[in-house]
């Protein structure tokens, strides 16, 4: 029997899964200075939205992603608000790949980022060309700045900014989140729905057991 | 003049869609005029002093980047008149022009959502959608997650330290730094889990899961009403998108 987007939404955060939910959209406004502070140059700000597709599925996902880019506008960034249709991208794409399996097999997951980069950029160039001209008040903008300098359109430029720089961030962001899923122990995974959508690390598992 | 929350973020949605219509002239004049009704009307005050700091550092980095992206736009593309400036470089009307307009919506864009959540405490947002009649499980997460804001920067730092003390790479090379990543994220994320059980299991103990709705201080919470200043700007908003609208199918 087929269930409404709110009988699957609430499943998917029954249990631990709401403050869990609230903890990763922390995190994607977080994860940005955690990086900032070991000076990597990455984004990660949707490592707690795909984190949540794996473990509780896309609905909860894509509401992570919205809320964190309302309370990122909120917190100052005013930007962020118009790109919460990419994060409706992202937490619908990666809830569907959890849902079959590419989380279980580790050669699946590099490919499952660059396909959500490339998804990623294609969702987010638009709003960012013809909502604010390619300018988004970060240092990318040089980049906008330079592609249309060579000759290429404003929505053009914005792609190759968006493919130049969102397969390897989001990439990232997957492996990182499988090898989180991978590090959790049997008892944890399975208080949440998608427990079954992420390898078992039997070694953990013996040493956790209860 | 005192606004509610619901006037407030109609105002704004209708102040959004205004910048993408105006010229960049216009769009300049908007946001002086927000700057004015900042200090005069008492409803969008900050809510805090920090709001308040927050509110002039980030209007003022605004300012400068919209500045460099005008200067920059202008040096580097091309087109209409040339004006030669010192240092052999020439800055081009088409390019500048853009950079205005772009800029100066922008700018009225981060000013007014700036006035709003400046002016409005997140809990105020909460309980305004609940009262709206939103689900209560969407104004929980809501919640919990600023209790996970105001925690998380203090835990990633105390993790940092410990696994600094242990002699994680932390400050070596990018690989070793992306393998510390891991290792800050990894006890991060399981602490999380941790803490999210307990949650659970308290918010099931007070019958959260049966859908029964929440209330601030003890009050029952009051049904959302639409008040007139509302549903005037939610009018004027949908005759804006009406433009947007006509503007594309006419280019």
């Amino acid at each position: 029997m087929t269930k409404t987007i709110r009988e699957q939404f609430q499943l998917e955060i029954a249990g631990a899964g709401l403050p869990f939910v609230a903890f990763c959209i922390a995190l994607n406004l977080t994860a940005g200075q955690l990086a900032s502070a070991l000076k990597l140059p990455i984004y990660l700000d949707s490592l707690g939205t795909v984190l949540v597709a794996v473990l509780c599925g896309p609905w909860s996902a894509i509401m992570a992603g919205v809320f964190s880019n309302i309370l990122g506008s909120a917190f100052g960034n005013p930007v962020m608000l118009f790109f919460s249709p990419v994060m409706i991208v992202i937490g619908a794409f990666t809830g569907f790949l959890a849902k079959r399996g590419w989380f279980r097999k580790w050669y699946l997951v590099p490919i499952g980022g660059v396909l959500q980069g490339v998804l990623a950029a294609i969702a987010s160039a638009p709003i960012a060309a013809y909502l604010f001209s390619g300018v988004m008040l970060a240092g990318t903008d040089v980049l906008v700045i330079y592609f249309r300098s060579v000759g290429n359109t404003l929505l053009q430029s914005v792609f190759f900014q968006g493919l130049s720089s969102d397969p390897v961030d989001k990439t990232i962001t997957y492996i990182l989140v499988y090898l989180l899923c991978r590090s959790l122990p049997l008892r944890l995974l399975q208080r949440f729905r998608g427990g079954n959508n992420v390898p078992r690390n039997e070694a953990l598992n013996r040493t956790y057991a209860l | 003049m005192r606004f509610d929350v619901g006037e407030k973020l109609s105002a704004t949605l209708f102040l959004i869609l205004l910048a993408i219509i105006l010229p960049w002239y216009l769009n300049a004049a908007l946001v002086l005029c927000l700057l004015i009704a900042r200090s005069t009307v008492p409803s969008i005050r900050p809510a805090s002093q920090v709001l308040r700091r927050r509110f002039r550092q980030l209007s003022g980095y605004f300012t400068i980047v919209v500045v460099l992206m005008t200067l920059v736009n202008g040096l580097l593309m091309e087109g209409g008149t040339q004006w030669e400036v010192p240092g052999g470089f020439s800055i081009s009307r088409v390019g500048l022009e853009f950079g205005l307009r772009t800029g100066m919506r922008l700018l009225v864009i981060a000013t007014s959502l700036l006035l709003f959540f400046g002016s409005t405490t997140i809990p105020r947002i909460a309980q305004f959608l609940q009262s709206a009649g939103w689900p209560v499980q969407l104004v929980m997460t809501l919640l919990l997650t600023l209790h996970f804001v105001e925690t998380l920067p203090d835990r990633v730092s105390m993790i940092f330290t410990a696994q600094e003390a242990r002699g994680a790479p932390v400050r070596a090379n990018m690989f070793a730094r992306t393998k510390g990543f891991f290792l800050i994220l990894s006890p991060l994320v399981l602490s999380a889990i941790v803490e999210s059980i307990d949650r659970s299991m308290a918010l099931e103990l007070r019958g959260f899961h049966r859908g029964t709705k929440l209330t601030f201080d003890g009050e029952t919470a009051a049904p959302g009403r639409m008040t007139i200043v509302s549903l005037a700007f939610l009018v004027l908003s949908f005759f804006c998108i009406l433009w947007i609208i006509l503007q594309w199918f006419q280019q």
